[in-house]
C-alpha cells in the first residue's frame, strides 16, 4: 500500500486526537517541574557539620606575659584528621566566652586563611591522630594586655557532594585558662 | 418578489452556523489564560515568597545555625561556631514582661558589627547596655542572607533558634 500524503492531511479527526495528548502530557511535565523545584527546597539535606569523633586538645602552652608571646602544642586525640584551627582569646576574668580573634598574629606554626590558621596550604587535614604527631604554633599577643582564657576551634577539610568544604567543628571546641609562664 | 423572500430565508438559514470553530477555540483558550492569570496573581500574593540558602529553604538552614552568646556588664560577645553566616542579629529585650526588638546594628554599640556578617569561627563583642539597661533578658535572633526570585533576602529566623540570656 503506497503511504498518501493528501488523505493522511486530510484525516483532521485523528491528528487533533494526538495534539490534545501531546498538550495534557505536556501541561503535566512543566506542572510537575513546577511544582517540583518548589517542594525541592523544602526536603531537609544533610548538613554540613564535621564527622563525629574529630578532636583535638591543648597539649601543651606557654604563655609569656613579659614578652607577649604565647606558645601552644596541640595533638589530634579523635578518629579523624584536622585542617586547623580558629583560636579566639580573652583578656578578662569574668568573661565567659572569648571573643579576641589572634590568627592574624601567628609569628609560625601554621598559616592564616580567612580568620583560621592551617597547619599546612599544601596538604590537607595534615594533623592525624597519629601519636607522634603534633603542631607547635607562637603567637605575638602584645596587644592585648594579660589573657586569661584560650579557645580553640578545630576546622576540617571535608568532601560534600564532590566538592571540599571548609567546616568548623564547634561543637569540638576546647578551652584553656591561661596563666603566665 | 414571493421567490426573492424565499431565497432570503434560505441564505439566512445557512448562515446560522455562528462563530467558526476556530474563533471559539481562541476565545476559550484566551478566557483560560484570562482566569489562570487573575488566580495566579490573587494567590502569589497570599504565599509568602520562598527564600533559599545552601539550595534550600531559609527555614531549615536556620537549625544549622551554631553559635555562642554571653552578656557581661554591658558587653555582648558572640562567637560563631558552625558553618552557617550569620549576617545579622535582632536582640529581643524583655524589660518587666513587656519586649521591644532591635537590629544590632541600630544599637549603639552595633557599630563593630561585621558590614559581611559573622562567618565561621568569628566573632563580636559590643557594649549595647545603654540600650538594655535593666532588662530581665535578651533574646538574641539570628538573620541570615538568603536569595528569592528578587535577589538577596534577609530572614530573621523564629524564636526557637533563638539564644536566651538571662541578665
Amino acid at each position: 500500500m503506497k503511504f498518501n500524503k493528501k488523505n493522511f492531511l486530510k484525516n483532521k479527526k485523528g491528528l487533533s486526537i494526538v495534539i490534545g495528548y501531546v498538550l495534557l502530557i505536556a501541561v503535566s511535565v512543566v506542572m510537575s517541574i513546577i511544582v517540583y523545584q518548589w517542594l525541592r527546597t523544602y526536603v531537609p539535606t544533610e548538613t554540613l557539620k564535621c564527622d563525629e569523633g574529630t578532636s583535638i586538645f591543648i597539649r601543651e602552652y606557654n604563655y609569656d606575659c613579659v614578652n607577649h608571646v604565647l606558645n601552644i602544642t596541640v595533638k589530634n586525640n579523635g578518629r579523624f584528621s584536622v585542617d586547623g584551627y580558629f583560636i579566639h582569646v580573652s583578656n578578662k576574668t569574668d568573661e565567659e566566652l572569648a571573643t579576641i580573634d589572634i590568627s592574624g598574629n601567628i609569628t609560625f606554626g601554621g598559616n592564616v586563611s580567612g580568620n583560621a590558621i592551617r597547619f599546612s596550604n599544601l596538604i590537607e587535614n595534615s594533623l592525624t591522630p597519629e601519636n607522634n604527631n603534633v603542631k607547635l604554633s607562637s603567637f605575638n599577643v602584645q596587644d592585648y594586655g594579660t589573657l586569661t582564657k584560650l579557645e580553640i576551634i578545630p576546622t576540617r577539610i571535608q568532601k560534600v557532594d564532590g566538592k571540599n568544604k571548609f567546616v568548623s567543628c564547634g561543637d569540638s571546641k576546647v578551652e584553656e585558662i591561661l596563666t603566665c609562664s | 418578489m414571493g421567490k426573492n423572500k424565499k431565497e432570503g430565508q434560505k441564505k439566512r438559514k445557512v448562515m446560522k452556523s455562528g462563530l467558526s470553530p476556530v474563533i471559539t477555540s481562541v476565545l476559550l483558550i484566551a478566557l483560560v489564560v484570562v482566569i489562570i492569570s487573575v488566580i495566579f496573581l490573587w494567590f502569589r500574593g497570599m504565599v509568602e515568597e520562598g527564600v533559599v540558602k545552601f539550595e534550600k529553604n531559609i527555614k531549615l538552614v536556620c537549625d544549622d545555625v551554631e553559635f555562642e552568646a554571653s552578656y557581661n556588664s554591658g558587653t555582648l560577645n558572640i562567637v560563631n561556631n558552625g558553618n552557617v553566616p550569620i549576617f545579622k542579629i535582632n536582640l529581643r529585650i524583655f524589660n518587666q514582661g513587656n519586649y521591644q526588638t532591635k537590629n544590632i546594628e541600630d544599637l549603639d554599640g552595633g557599630n563593630a558589627w561585621p558590614a559581611n556578617g559573622l562567618g565561621q569561627g568569628a566573632t563580636f563583642s559590643g557594649n549595647i547596655g545603654a540600650e538594655v539597661g535593666s532588662a530581665d533578658k535578651i533574646v538574641i535572633l539570628p538573620i541570615l542572607l538568603g536569595t528569592s526570585s528578587k535577589g538577596k533576602k534577609t530572614f530573621v529566623c523564629e524564636g526557637q533558634y533563638g539564644k536566651e540570656i538571662t541578665i
